[in-house]
């Protein structure tokens, strides 16, 4: 064993270690690829023939563009289908034919797109002739759980036309100008908001992207240094966003080097283009009633999450305990992702770009957690000009600005402040805090993107998020007078670097610092249960993508995690009860204490490597990974403190080998079945590794996921899925059920965990001004505290879990949406008995078998109703939010009289409206 | 990383107070039925002591308050035993459900009837304090917040034979402190003083005639039945000594700077037979954050009891910073003419006890 300052001095040695391995490996994933040569081949029988004047144009693609196959929107995989096109002289497809398919239903698509193409003639020494070329047609097909962002409705990517077909060259900093042709087909007055101008530039994957497009035909003008320009046209149809690719030529890679641009076209068909329609699911998630507005809130509505208990934004996914499922943004692990009483998410939702949920079964990039993944996105900034928001309701009020800095920075702020106790004090002159906890919350947001170069950029950003919850209830009997005073906080501040290779391969570099603060002060009498974290975070994330073999895409990389806690605990050691602990709602705490205050260092690197074969013509997928995880635990306190003795502290390396598998097979064209598996790990939690209240020696528990299903596309906007999953651990952390336990031996590694279940879900995309979704969960979590012990209900266990979301816009800018949910109550101890504690003056439950019981199952109805106002360059939202429309008393908890010879039940919410506003510019 | 989640699901569980949460009718203030109202040891704090003459510990004596809406239950048969199991770190009650499960390897009777004495278990220490044998590495026991230990003591009450009231008394026991270095060990073993039961002088009732003596704790004491109207609504008044708040010696109080042994503080007066207060006493705790020894001072709750008729609070008290000897309730009288029992429980926060028992006479 070591002493403190041996273990210190080994902390340091060792994080001096990981920083140098960390830059090599950032080091050897920065070295950039070597560009490819090969030039794209097309064939042109015309041009022996003579000299080619003037290259056809294709006249009508809007017109006849191929739809994303319906039976390939399960598998959702981008496929492209080259076509040799033979164009008669006067300009009309007359043979199409495929030189190399992505699968029938795609090449079906393209063959039938192609032979309706209506091309400009090609001039041959200045006469109409036939002419063939090559077409590749690509099919991308987007689909996220949920798209945040601002309502994009025209985006793609610009793509060097001479790079090999499966090693695609983004072009970066092109210029993509869209002017509404006036007068045009379908082009409606453009409304307030709306744009009819305006230019964007590629980044460094080549994507460029524009929101906000008022319906109609669009001049779409590419450019840039090196680049002729080129031109085409777009239609822009309402509710509907268009996705495209160009590819276009360097100059510098024209055949003769004369720099004729014409000419150059006519090689080649200078724009190709793919097209997808995608659903905009933009505004979905704020539009979900009972989330307020608040989008990230739609993660407890989707299947697999079991309903948060009352005032709680606590993600129970597939049976697992809320502290186990991880929250990143931008790969940055953040420790909350809702404020106090989940009313809101720490993050801004109109800086989210996408949040998703993995429930379980998930990729080797990301570990450390034995329940699910919750990733969140930050969205690319903005450039055209100022835009910003203010919005305010009766709980708090948040604003955002976002701007250009120059040409090649863009900058956003962004910030929330809580007025609930406020609020609540205009409508009594009672200090509501004396009744009632009223949460305050704020947070903050600043991200400044920066383009370094060629496919090379830079972003910064740091996030902050603040908590306090305090309440006093006085009491003439001064063991009765209740103070309870909670504080959080979390600072994030992280670099995103990111470059793309003329290979298509990229790299990503996120190093991460931060802080975390937790303090909670709870006095019940004399009694006090007082714990204070401060944690110093830190990380690095290294990631390099790229195509290593015809069928092979591979993702590797390094995630380094680590955090510098000082803790300091004073109360009981049952306080504050963990899951499995046996109680009862307002049941006064144990009045002994105790108090420790100790340092413990967590850290983890986990080099990691998976790769997405394709197989039999991209119907099968196959994703095999593992991740090597090397944690270190290192802590100053392996006994208590006792006067006049040496305190010793403890350095641990485990490392694990963690499989990951997951498989996905395109069964026909409207099923897809999938499978996956994993272990994962995770490190004790520092409150857990004291002497006095945990165990210092705790070691790392573990699950193994296991999940298959299918997706089956039933319309072009309604799929339904279906998942079977099982979750197994063992190894976490529960109290030690011995009369008298070792020293520094309070927690033990001995529960184990299950958990299975399916869940379905059957989703209409968002169409004709519709959306919604249908989700059923059934799960059930047990656990096993002893090795011989019976399994137990989960605290958090919800067998059936139904979700149904509704929302419609209405004419005249209205728009009403529904959402009713279902849950099986939570399972509590009854209690069968009771003693009268003569010291304390109080009587004392006895219980029956734990978890036996449930509280009555919750179901709720909530509506929103909003009305949205356009202006020139500004849009008003004014929106209700009603929850419990039906004023159903919902079950909450248990709660028993004074002497527990009685059993009454907690109620929820009455009907809640919840109005507000949010002006946008 | 901190767990965060883990933390925040304890923090909103501060949250649910925003529901509703239903009112009962029954008040712990209500007596109903048979009820264990108070368990008092005497001495309220034990520290074994060896009888020269017969080489055995002294013994302490035990009585309990029972009640039921006919008036007080003096002579019940009460079966006392000590239980001494520990309570394992999965239970969050104050004793362990085993001590109700009458397993004799843990549960050793004391004897039955209203009022028993016997010596607590020698090794109580070891099973409910902090004296864990240096060659054993078991986790001693957390002290509570005056940083006493607790010896459960178990008292059954069987007023018909379908009928059982359980009740759990804890004996306050004199143990070693946790942690602490020889020289505070030696000043605490110096100067700490055994608790002794507070001592209610006084309940009175404040008529518009003027205070009305109507209870006392102290045998002999003169009192009155308190003749009331129906629903009449009068102010009753717990009184207890007033403790010196500083140590003089020769005060009457043993206080916690004073010590019966040569050197500093040594007060013969007050010491050589510990002088305790019967109201809020100070004393020493060691505090296990500061590591250092800290003079305290007790917290003092009254427990209002009536067959019928209401009071306004079920509880009152004094906290340590509050000086006053006094605590006050709003009693509002039956509206059926009758005699009624009121008791009212004087508490302290190392565990001492004293009761009196009032009788009120509503008349028309």
């Amino acid at each position: 064993m070591l002493s403190a300052s041996a273990t210190r001095l080994l902390e340091r040695r060792l994080l001096a270690a990981l920083t140098l391995l960390v830059a090599l490996l950032v080091a050897s994933f920065a070295c950039p690829a070597h560009a490819q040569s090969n030039a794209a081949s097309s064939s042109d029988t015309s041009q022996s023939a003579g000299k080619l004047t003037k290259a056809p144009q294709l006249l009508n693609f809007k017109d006849v563009e191929a739809p994303y196959p319906e039976a390939e929107k399960a598998s959702g995989r981008t496929a492209a289908v080259t076509l040799q096109i033979a164009i008669s002289d006067r300009g009309d497809a007359v043979e199409v034919v495929v030189l190399d398919s992505a699968g029938a239903a795609f090449d079906a698509a393209a063959v039938d797109s192609a032979k309706r193409f209506k091309f400009s003639p090609a001039e041959i020494n200045g006469r109409p002739a036939p002419v063939k070329l090559t077409f590749r047609y690509d099919f991308t097909f987007r689909e996220e759980l949920v798209d945040l962002g601002p309502q994009v409705n025209f985006s793609g990517v610009v793509l060097d036309a001479t790079a090999p077909r499966k090693k695609p060259r983004p072009l970066r900093n092109i210029k993509v100008k869209v002017e509404r042709v006036p007068g045009a087909v379908g082009s409606n007055p453009v409304k307030a908001t709306e744009v009819s101008v305006a230019d964007a530039q590629t980044d460094e994957d080549g994507y460029f992207e524009f929101e906000g497009l008022a319906p109609g035909t669009y001049a779409v003008t590419v450019s840039g240094p090196g680049l002729a320009t080129v031109k085409t046209d777009e239609t822009i149809e309402a509710k509907r966003g268009l996705e495209v690719t160009y590819k276009v030529e360097p100059e510098a890679a024209a055949g003769d080097g004369d720099g004729d641009t014409l000419t150059i076209e006519v090689i080649a068909p200078r724009i190709q283009k793919e097209a997808t329609t995608v659903a905009i699911k933009t505004e979905e998630a704020r539009r979900v009633p009972g989330t307020g507005g608040e989008a990230l809130r739609v993660v407890q509505n989707l299947p697999g999450v079991g309903r948060a208990a009352f005032g709680s934004g606590a993600l129970v996914v597939w049976g697992a305990a809320p502290q186990d499922t991880r929250v990143y943004v931008d790969g940055v692990r953040i420790p909350q992702l809702y404020h106090t009483g989940g009313f809101r998410a720490t993050v801004n939702s109109d800086l989210v770009r996408a949040i998703e949920l993995a429930p379980g079964g998930y990729g080797a990039e990301f570990g450390r957690g034995l329940g699910g993944l919750v990733t969140v996105d930050t969205r690319a900034l903005r450039g055209d000009r100022l835009h910003g928001y203010v919005s305010a309701d009766v709980i708090d009020t948040s604003a955002l600005v976002e701007a250009p800095l120059g040409k090649s920075t863009r900058a956003a702020i962004s910030g929330r402040g809580s007025y609930l106790k406020e609020t609540l004090g205009l409508f009594t002159k009672r200090d509501v805090s004396e009744l009632v906890p009223i949460p305050r919350f704020f947070d903050g947001q600043l991200k400044v993107e920066q383009d370094l170069g060629e496919n090379e950029t830079l972003t910064l950003v740091a996030l902050a998020s603040d908590d306090t919850l305090k309440r006093t209830v006085t009491n003439p009997d001064p063991a009765q007078t209740i103070s309870d005073e909670r504080k959080s906080n979390f600072k994030r501040i992280f670099a995103v670097y990111r470059k793309a290779f003329p290979d298509g391969s990229s790299t990503t570099i996120t190093p991460s610092f931060g802080t975390d603060h937790f303090d909670f002060a709870q006095r019940f009498g004399t009694t006090p249960t007082e714990q204070t974290i401060d944690a110093t975070v830190f990380g690095v994330r290294a990631k390099w993508r790229g195509r290593v073999a015809s069928m092979v895409v591979l993702n590797t990389g390094l995630d380094v995690e680590g955090s510098d806690n000082t803790i300091r605990r004073r109360g009981a050691t049952i306080l504050p009860p963990r899951e499995g602990d046996i109680t009862v709602f307002g049941q006064p705490p144990n009045d002994v204490v105790n108090f420790d205050n100790w340092s413990v260092f967590l850290g983890s690197i986990a080099p990691y490597a998976q790769a997405d074969i394709e197989l039999f013509g991209n119907k099968v997928h196959v994703v095999p990974g593992v991740r090597l995880d090397s944690f270190f635990v290192s802590g100053d306190k392996q006994f208590p403190t006792k006067e006049g003795s040496e305190q010793r502290g403890y350095l641990r390396n485990e490392t694990v080998l963690e499989p990951r598998l997951a498989a996905r097979w395109a069964l026909s064209e409207a099923l897809t079945l999938k499978a996956a598996y994993g272990q994962y790990h995770q490190a004790p939690d520092a409150e857990d590794l004291s002497p006095v209240f945990g165990n210092p020696t705790l070691g790392f528990a573990k699950a193994t996921h296991y999940l298959a299903g299918f997706n089956y596309r039933i319309l072009e906007k309604l799929s339904a899925e279906t998942t079977a999953f099982t979750s197994l651990s063992d190894s976490l952390a529960a109290r030690s059920p011995l009369p008298s336990p070792t020293t520094g031996e309070a927690l033990l590694n001995t529960r184990e965990g299950r958990a299975y279940g399916a869940q379905v879900l059957l989703r209409q995309e968002l169409a004709r001004g519709f959306f919604g979704w249908i989700s059923y969960s059934y799960i059930k979590s047990e656990r096993k505290d002893t090795a011989d012990g019976p399994w137990r209900p989960f605290d958090y266990d919800q067998t059936h879990v139904a979700t149904l979301v509704a929302s419609y816009e209405l004419p005249l800018g209205f728009e009403i949406g529904t959402r009713l949910r279902y849950a099986t109550g939570f399972p509590r101890t009854p209690v069968v008995g009771a003693y009268y504690n003569a010291r304390r003056d109080l009587f004392e439950p006895a219980f029956g078998g734990q978890n036996s019981i449930r509280i009555p199952a919750f179901a709720q109805a909530d509506i929103r109703a909003a009305k949205r106002f356009t202006w020139e360059r500004a849009k008003l939202e004014l929106y209700v939010d009603v929850q419990n429309i039906t004023n159903r008393q919902n079950r909450e908890d248990v709660v028993y009289n004074y002497k527990y010879t009685s059993r009454n039940y907690i109620s929820g919410l009455p009907t809640l409206a919840i109005a507000g506003a949010k002006l946008e510019w | 990383m901190v767990n965060r989640m883990r933390l925040c699901g304890v923090l909103l569980a501060g949250l649910l107070p925003f529901a509703c949460k239903p009112d009962f009718t029954d008040r712990p203030s209500e007596v109903q039925e048979f009820r264990v109202l108070a368990v008092q040891a005497e001495p309220a704090e034990w520290l074994r002591t060896v009888d020269p003459d017969t080489n055995e510990a002294k013994p302490a004596k035990y009585r309990a308050l029972i009640a039921n809406r006919t008036g007080t239950v003096t002579d019940a048969n009460l079966e006392w035993a000590f239980c001494t199991r520990p309570k394992p770190l999965t239970e969050l009650n104050d004793v362990g459900i085993a001590c109700f499960q009458n397993d004799p390897a843990f549960i050793v009777p004391l004897g039955n009837g209203p009022e028993v004495a016997g010596a607590v278990p020698e090794n109580t220490c070891r099973q409910f304090g902090p004296d864990v044998p240096e060659d054993q590495a078991f986790r001693p026991a957390d002290p509570d917040v005056t940083g006493g230990y607790y010896q459960p003591l178990r008292v059954l009450y069987r007023p018909a034979p379908e009928q059982l009231v359980p009740a759990i008394a804890k004996v306050r026991i004199r143990c070693g402190l946790p942690g602490a270095s020889q020289e505070q060990t030696a000043r605490f073993n110096r100067s700490y003083h055994l608790n002794v039961n507070p001592r209610l002088d006084a309940v009175t009732a404040l008529l518009p005639t003027g205070p009305q003596v109507i209870g006392s704790s102290v045998a002999g004491a003169p009192v009155t039945p308190l003749n009331l109207a129906p629903g009449q609504v009068i102010v009753l008044r717990a009184a207890w000594p007033s403790c010196p708040v500083t140590d003089a010696c020769g005060d009457g109080v043993c206080g916690p700077s004073e010590t019966k042994e040569s050197g500093d503080g040594q007060c013969e007066a007050d010491c050589k037979v510990e002088q305790g207060c019967a109201g809020a006493e100070r004393f020493l705790a060691f505090s296990l954050e500061s590591r250092t020894l800290d003079e305290v001072r007790e917290v003092m709750r009254v427990s209002w009891f009536a067959v019928g008729g209401s009071f306004r609070d079920d509880r009152t008290g004094r906290d340590a910073a509050d000086l006053v000897a006094t605590s006050e309730n709003e009693y509002t009288a039956p509206t059926a003419s009758g005699s009624y029992p009121l008791w009212v429980v004087l508490r302290d926060s190392r565990g001492g006890v004293s009761w009196a028992t009032v009788e009120v006479r509503v008349t028309n």
